[in-house]
């Protein structure tokens, strides 16, 4: 552990980089200008990278003069897209523990997409430039509050109200993420959030503040309700909230944005539970397998029947309704409808006989009617 | 491979100094962006851009390190004086003070890089007229009397931002032509482009794996 030995590995990593990327590194980016691809870098490349720069030493290795620390700035300075890919516990037999390596993007200036894997992100510094360009970020198996990628010490407040402008997509699937926290609201650019295969007991009240958000997967987490889901959430059009212990979807009967549900693996019990997005003037497609109301007599008519009229545009558990269950439903909602209507008829008569009496009570004077001292009673 | 913008026959490179504050990130990212950065941070350690250009037909990659004005860094900075064939040396002509410390940069240039590397003088801020505090004529006499070329330019407005960077590569260029800057020597900040022979199927290459398809 020695510091020399370790400056010296960070010299011998950062000097086959640089020779590496000097020959290859425009030819590379070059090629994936035309068919993009991620450029994967270990976090010991990086961290060594980091503190190469930090020593002051030139440019050029002493004893390689094809080593240029040029030619690695100069890569990371203009690649798109970049892959992080940190493994657990010691790298080879190094020196230097993976874990507790730091390391900065603050050179990569150009990028569209960053990819991490398997590499604490808190550990992640210089991000500040990333907020202009950054488009797509995926985090896996890498961070267990949201906040430890985006919130860092070397930024100031006015960063902090600095929004990612053009990032539209973040995948953080597969992490330890107990809760959606408050740095998620300066994503204001967001279209596509993906948090499966978290931890997640609720949404939390923060993603209302992302104005463009319209697909949301919360599949495979802890959330058991989603209950005032409709007023937390704007303009989802996709929700996934497969596999996770919901009973009820009441929450979002009003998410009238909703083209797409999938509900399936969850614990939705009864037709009650589930019609309440009856009213969901845009779904389309509703998915509700692995439930228990799928053994409920005529699941399908019912569940179907709730959207009335639209009931032929949805498809429910892959299938739209065939021929058998739009009869069916259209046979029910004509009853309903003659049933409704008739109910309409006798409201009306009553109405209008009640006025007459009210007539006739009002023409022999109030204080000696019968009806009239009833309906001041009232 | 040898198509598209990234063919080019030289690397050269350049360091940028000057006082802190007199502009130098905003000159590069004038000159690499064509914009003017009007809140910028000042500069941690350097920072870094590239940009192709054409010099006599040739096409010349410029790999442009760009250092920090501050004191606490000028260790670091120091150390990426070796192998630039070009330093912009910068003042800002509405502080004299930046002015007055140029001999003492230039004391820097002239130790730390070799004998070949164009030194070229900015007088930035040329934009601020009513602010100048530097008169053209006085810098003028200081860049003859120590050989040095010279313009006033503002990175604000851009004008002469681009004749500054590419009047430098034209004399190392220059330099490479009459023979005085010898390729083959170590830290003289010039590269020819190295060309790569493909590598063949199978072996392994080295920097492969840096290629990923997902
Ligand atoms: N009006 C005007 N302002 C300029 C010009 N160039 C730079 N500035 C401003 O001067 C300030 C300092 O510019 P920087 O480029 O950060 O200076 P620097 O030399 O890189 O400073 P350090 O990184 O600390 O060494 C910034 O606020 C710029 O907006 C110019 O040509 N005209
Ligand atoms: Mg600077």
């Amino acid at each position: 552990m020695a510091p020399i030995e370790k400056e010296e590995e960070i010299h011998a990593i950062v000097d086959d980089l640089s020779v590496r990327l000097g020959q290859l590194g425009d030819g590379w980016l070059t090629a994936s200008e035309k068919a993009p691809k991620y450029f994967e870098f270990t976090p010991i490349e990086l961290y060594a990278f980091t503190e190469r720069l930090k020593l002051a030493e030139p440019t050029i290795s002493e004893t390689n003069t094809s080593a240029d620390l040029s030619n690695t700035v100069d890569f990371l300075s203009r690649v798109k897209n970049l892959k992080i890919r940190g493994s657990r516990g010691y790298v080879r037999s190094s020196n230097i523990v993976c874990n507790s390596l730091s390391l900065s993007l603050h050179h990569c200036k150009n990028l569209l997409s960053l990819w991490v894997a398997d590499f604490d992100v808190s550990r992640i510094e210089g991000i500040s430039h990333l907020r202009k360009s950054l488009r797509r970020l995926v985090i896996h198996y890498s961070m267990s509050r949201i906040r430890d990628f985006f919130v860092k010490e070397e930024l100031s407040v006015a960063d902090f109200e600095d929004s990612w402008e053009s990032l539209e997509e973040a995948d953080f699937s597969f992490n330890h993420l107990e809760e959606i926290d408050d740095s998620i609201r300066s994503l204001k650019a967001l279209v596509r959030l993906n948090v499966s295969q978290n931890r997640l007991t609720s949404i939390g009240s923060t993603l209302q503040h992302l104005p463009r958000l319209s697909y949301l997967d919360l599949s495979k987490n802890n959330i058991a309700s989603v209950s005032g889901w409709s007023q937390l959430l704007g303009q989802i059009s996709v929700l996934k909230i497969a596999n996770n212990s919901i009973k009820s979807l009441e929450g979002i009967a009003k998410l009238y944005s909703l083209e797409v549900l999938d509900a399936s693996d969850n614990q939705l019990d009864t037709i009650e539970s589930v019609i309440f997005i009856g009213n969901l003037p845009c779904l389309e497609v509703l998915n509700l397998k692995g439930n228990k109301v799928r053994k409920v007599v005529e699941y399908r008519t019912r569940i179907l029947e709730a959207f009335e009229e639209r009931a032929g545009l949805v498809t429910l558990d892959g299938q739209p309704g065939d021929a058998h269950e739009k009869d069916t439903i259209a046979v029910r909602l004509a009853l309903k409808k003659a049933k409704e209507e008739k109910e309409m008829v006798d409201r009306e008569r009553k109405e209008k006989i009640e006025r007459s009496v009210r007539y006739i009570s009002n023409c022999e004077g109030s204080d000696t009617s019968p009806y009239g001292s009833f309906r001041n009673n009232l | 491979m040898s198509a598209g913008p990234y063919n080019y026959s030289y690397i050269f490179k350049y360091i940028i100094i000057g006082d802190m504050g007199v502009g130098k990130s905003c000159l590069l990212h004038q000159f690499t962006e064509k914009k003017f950065m009007a809140d910028c941070p000042h500069t941690i350690g350097v920072e870094f851009g590239t940009r192709i250009i054409e010099v006599s037909g040739q096409k010349i990659k410029l790999q442009i390190w760009d250092t920090a004005g501050q004191e606490r860094f000028r260790a670091v900075t120091r150390s990426y004086y070796r192998g630039a064939a070009g330093a912009l040396m910068v003042y800002d002509v509405t502080r004299r003070s930046t002015y007055n410390h140029l001999s003492s940069w230039l004391t820097d240039a002239r130790n730390l890089t070799n004998p070949n590397t164009v030194i070229f003088l900015i007088g930035n801020k040329s934009d601020l007229e009513a602010q100048r505090d530097v008169p053209y004529e006085e810098a003028k006499a200081f860049a003859d009397e120590n050989g040095l070329t010279f313009l006033e330019c503002s990175a604000k407005t851009g004008e002469n931002v681009e004749d500054a960077f590419l009047e430098t590569a034209r004399k190392i260029y220059q330099n490479i032509q009459d023979g005085s800057l010898d390729l083959n020597a170590a830290d003289t900040g010039v590269q020819p482009k190295q060309v790569v022979r493909p590598t063949t199927g199978g072996s392994a290459a080295p920097g492969e794996r840096k290629e990923c398809n997902c």
